[in-house]
């Protein structure tokens, strides 16, 4: 690994990196093949094998969640929640900061950042436990199969609306931290899409 | 990173892919099935038949037909752009040829 330059320091360890990048392509990879709006390219396909695609890219985002909620306990400085976890009020007044444009640089998650993680975190674990509870119910597979294989079609039917939900909360997010990363990489003129790929911020 | 950091890093690898494990596990083979068949003489169908029940169902035109698996049940899935403006998904027991599911969108 090279050693950082001197004005620079590490924040981001490499597994949050790796994490970060497997956890987009997963959703990107889930959403493309099940999403609505890609039935067009999805027809190309043979059904099973997007079905298929998408149970294994949500199984991976499952274990991806595990990992980073363990992490967050035990990981490195910049990637544990209490180094970016703070209160509702504290979260409000840097969200006005950054408005207003006078937000504090943060070298690790400012306050708005640590939010939107848990917020991320939350919709993810929302948009996987629906599916599996759909897995189950629908085609009688994954672990929860057991349990919810005599669900009714109406039940089914609300399964599938809200797993639909959750990925469509998620996307909400995922605009919102892309507008985040873009305003403050703007405002304290430093690229942080760089620093999520080689982990270094300047001090 | 530090050899403690490795260390806790590859224990936390390990911990979760033992967590994600037995839940593949689940996914080799599919539930047993939520009720006996009925006493009907079953008959294997194949892609084909079951193309043919779904149309005869509900004319128009097919998309897709393939393997998928229903409540459980090893099925052909045939989805069909309706000649009523609906698109359906029609589902057929490989083994018996009932029909296990409709839906209309």
């Amino acid at each position: 690994m090279n050693s950082p330059a001197r004005d620079e320091v590490t924040v981001w360890d490499p597994l949050i990196r790796l994490f970060h990048w497997v956890l987009l392509a997963s959703f990107c990879l889930a959403y493309f093949t099940e999403g609505e709006a890609f039935e067009p390219i999805q027809e190309r396909f043979d059904g099973e094998w997007l079905q298929g695609v998408h149970a294994w890219a949500g199984y991976t985002i499952l274990g991806l969640l595990l990992f980073r909620i363990a992490w967050g306990f035990v990981g490195p400085r910049y990637a544990r929640f209490a180094d970016f976890v703070f209160g509702p009020r504290v979260v409000a007044a840097y969200v006005r900061d950054v408005l207003m444009l006078r937000a504090r640089r943060h070298v690790g998650h400012n306050p708005a950042a640590g939010a939107m993680i848990i917020l991320l975190l939350l919709g993810l674990t929302a948009t996987v436990v629906t599916g599996l509870a759909l897995y189950g119910a629908d085609k009688g597979l994954g672990p929860l199969a057991g349990w919810l294989l005599e669900s009714s079609d109406e039940k089914i039917h609300q399964l599938q609306e809200a797993h639909e939900a959750a990925t469509h909360f998620t996307l909400l997010l995922i605009v919102g931290h892309l507008l985040g990363v873009a305003w403050e990489s703007f405002l304290h003129r430093e690229n942080l899409v760089r620093a999520m790929i080689n982990g270094r911020k300047r001090r | 990173m530090n050899t403690k950091t490795a260390f806790s890093t590859l224990a936390l690898l390990l911990l979760a892919a033992g967590l994600v494990s037995p839940l593949l596990a689940a996914d080799s083979k599919p539930a047993a099935a939520a009720t006996t068949p009925a006493a009907a003489p079953a008959r294997e169908i194949t892609k084909e038949q079951a193309i043919e029940m779904a149309t005869k169902a509900h004319p128009g035109e097919v998309t897709k037909a393939y393997e998928d698996t229903k409540k459980g049940k090893k099925t052909w899935e045939v989805k069909i752009n309706g000649t009523d403006g609906k698109k359906w998904e029609v589902h057929y027991e490989i083994k018996t040829g009932a029909l296990v599911a409709e839906e209309s969108k």
